[in-house]
Formats: structure tokens, sequence, C-alpha cells
């Protein structure tokens, strides 16, 4: 097994890529998207059918959405490389 | 002219209901045809790669070579981007595992014979995806105790009246959404293509050999879609098993982050 560091130097070698892949990054955001849905859209789904209305569910989607837009425009959307970003 | 459409039985779709396959007894324990491939899976990966590391060389040859762009490619492309060049280490033999795991449990849905990728039976993928769940919900709680991780859920910097709103949803994201969508991409993407080769093979079949001769003429449309979709599903295959091993890397990554 003398072989090894040679192995480990070989793939060392490899130049590393700054932050997260994109792919990740954009797979991230769909799952904030998804959240903000469930979130929000579900329990004013569940309200409107105890209260046995139908227009909290409307309202609750858009906040879901509103919300979810916000934290991806936070966190993916802004420069936050220089000092502190958004304050 | 009169076609002859319908010529003995009539045609049935293919269902979820063709995915149960019980070789062995029936009910909750039986031991079904995913399972089988599972183990043979396991049984493969570990002897080829066993046969392949015992004897290691520097110039590689070409079993040493597929497999060590296999493993560069996961500990470069994905794991080293991802979680940074100090911490990755740890975590080389879960990702790697999976990747493998995944890689050749979906290739075993187009492979003749197996023809089942075992991945579309929810359970295998639910598996994967609470072990990657548990993984990296303690790191993150190691990392910085339970009411530290809760409080680092929500980015710092923000408008206090819209922080509860953030903490709702990213509850959601952590705990339900990325687990959830975690098993389901890869149970998905499996079903659905397995699905569409069966009706493709199905419907060239029975239009080839149970209708009469106009109308088995055109059995050619899925016999080509069939070759077409086998080919596509290669490239999925690859791809699904590529991005649960990101996604995994990234949450792990994430959990070990300072800050969001």
């Amino acid at each position: 097994m003398s072989e090894r560091p040679a192995f480990r130097k070989r793939w060392d070698d490899v130049e590393v890529r700054q932050g997260p892949l994109p792919e990740a990054v954009a797979w991230g955001a769909v799952q904030t998207l998804i959240s903000g849905l469930i979130a929000f859209g579900g329990p004013a789904y569940l309200l409107d059918r105890w209260l046995g209305t139908e227009w909290i569910v409307l309202p609750g989607l858009l906040l879901g959405m509103v919300v979810a837009l916000t934290i991806i425009w936070f966190r993916y959307g802004t420069d936050r490389s220089g000092a502190g970003g958004p304050k | 002219m009169r076609v002859n459409v319908v010529a003995g039985e009539t045609f049935v779709p293919p269902s979820g209901e063709d995915f149960w396959q019980p070789l062995v007894g029936d009910g909750a324990f039986a031991l079904t045809r995913p399972m089988v491939l599972f183990l043979l899976s396991a049984v493969l990966i570990i002897t080829v790669m066993l046969l392949a590391t015992r004897r290691l060389s520097v110039v590689p040859g070409k079993g040493q070579w597929i497999l060590e762009s296999a493993y560069g490619f996961v500990r470069n492309g994905i794991a080293r981007d991802m979680i940074g060049e100090r911490n990755f280490k740890p975590f080389l033999p879960l990702l790697f595992s999976a990747f493998i795991v995944i890689l050749v449990n979906n290739l075993f849905g187009i492979i003749p014979v197996l023809q089942y990728p075992t991945m579309s039976r929810i359970g295998f993928p639910m598996a994967l995806a609470l072990f990657v769940y548990l993984l990296y919900l303690y790191l993150g709680i190691k990392r910085r105790g339970l009411g530290g991780y809760f409080k680092g859920l929500v980015p710092q910097g923000l408008p206090p009246f819209i922080v509860p709103l953030l903490f709702v949803l990213e509850i959601i994201t952590y705990f339900f959404t990325r687990p959830v969508t975690l098993a389901l991409r890869l149970f998905g993407n499996m079903f659905a293509g397995h699905i569409l080769l069966l009706l493709m093979a199905l419907a060239g079949e029975y239009l080839l050999l149970h209708t009469g001769f106009p109308t088995n003429v055109f059995s050619i449309g899925p016999l080509v879609g069939f070759f077409l979709l086998t080919a596509f599903e290669l490239l999925i295959e690859f791809l699904q098993a590529y991005i649960f091993v990101l996604l995994a890397a990234f949450y792990i990554a994430d959990s070990l982050a300072d800050e969001h």
C-alpha cells in the first residue's frame, strides 16, 4: 500500500471549485418554493376546511410564495462576498 | 376497407401493480424481486470493488481506471467541491457507496433479464433518504446545539417582522421537503421511466401479435420508441444517482457551514 499517496496526489491536483455547485443551488431554490406553498398554503387549506370557507387558501399560497421568494432572494440573489451584504 | 382493430383480447396498459412481484411468499414479509436485485447489487459491488482494488498500481489498468474515474468524480466533482477541502473526507465512504448502489440498481432497469429498477419501489429510496436525513440533522445539531441549530435556520440581518415567517418555512424545508423530495425524486424518475418502457413494449407486442394486417404495421412506432426510451433511461439513471449524491453532499455541507 505504499503507492497510495500517489493516488491521493493525483486526485488532489484537480482544482477545487468555489462554493456550492449551481445544480445544488437550483434544487435548493426549488425546495424552498415547494416548502413555501406547503408551509403556508397547507395550514390555510386546513383552516378553510375547518371553517367551511374557501377564500383563505389563496392568500395562504400567495404568502408562502412571497416568503419563499424573499428567502431565495436573500440567500442566493445578493452578493455577500463583500462587507456584510444587506443589513 | 375493414380494419381489424381488436382481435382476441383487449389491450391492458401497465399499472403500478406490475411492480409488485413477490418471488417467495406473499404479503408484508414476501421476498420480492427488488429485494433479490438489491442483494445482487450488493454482492456485485463488493466483489468488483475487492477484486479491482486488490492490486492497485500507480499506472492504472483498465478496470482500475474505470473505478478510479467513478471514485474521482464523486470525490472531486461532488464531495470536495460541495463540502470543502477541510471536511469532506469522513463523508466520502457514504457518498461513494450511495452513488454506486443507486447507479447499479438504476442500471438494473435496462439490463435484460434483471430489468427492474430497484428504486421504483418507494421503500428503497426512502431508506437511503432517511439515512441522509438523520445524518445531516445529527451533524447540524452536534455542531451548534439544539437551540443554535434552530436559530441558525434563519439568516441573520433580516427585518424582525419577517423572521417568524421564514422560520416556519425553513422548518418545513429542513424537516419535511428535503427528505421527502430526496426520496420521491429518485422513486418517481425510476418508476415513471420504467412504466413508460413497459407501455412501449406491451403496446408494440400487442399491436404486432394481437391485431390484424393493417394495424400491426403501426407496432413499429412503440417498438422504435422502446429503444429510444431505453437509451434515454440510461441517461436518467446516471443523472438520478448524481443528483441524489449531489444533494446529500449539499445538505451535509449546509449542516457543517458556519452560517447560512
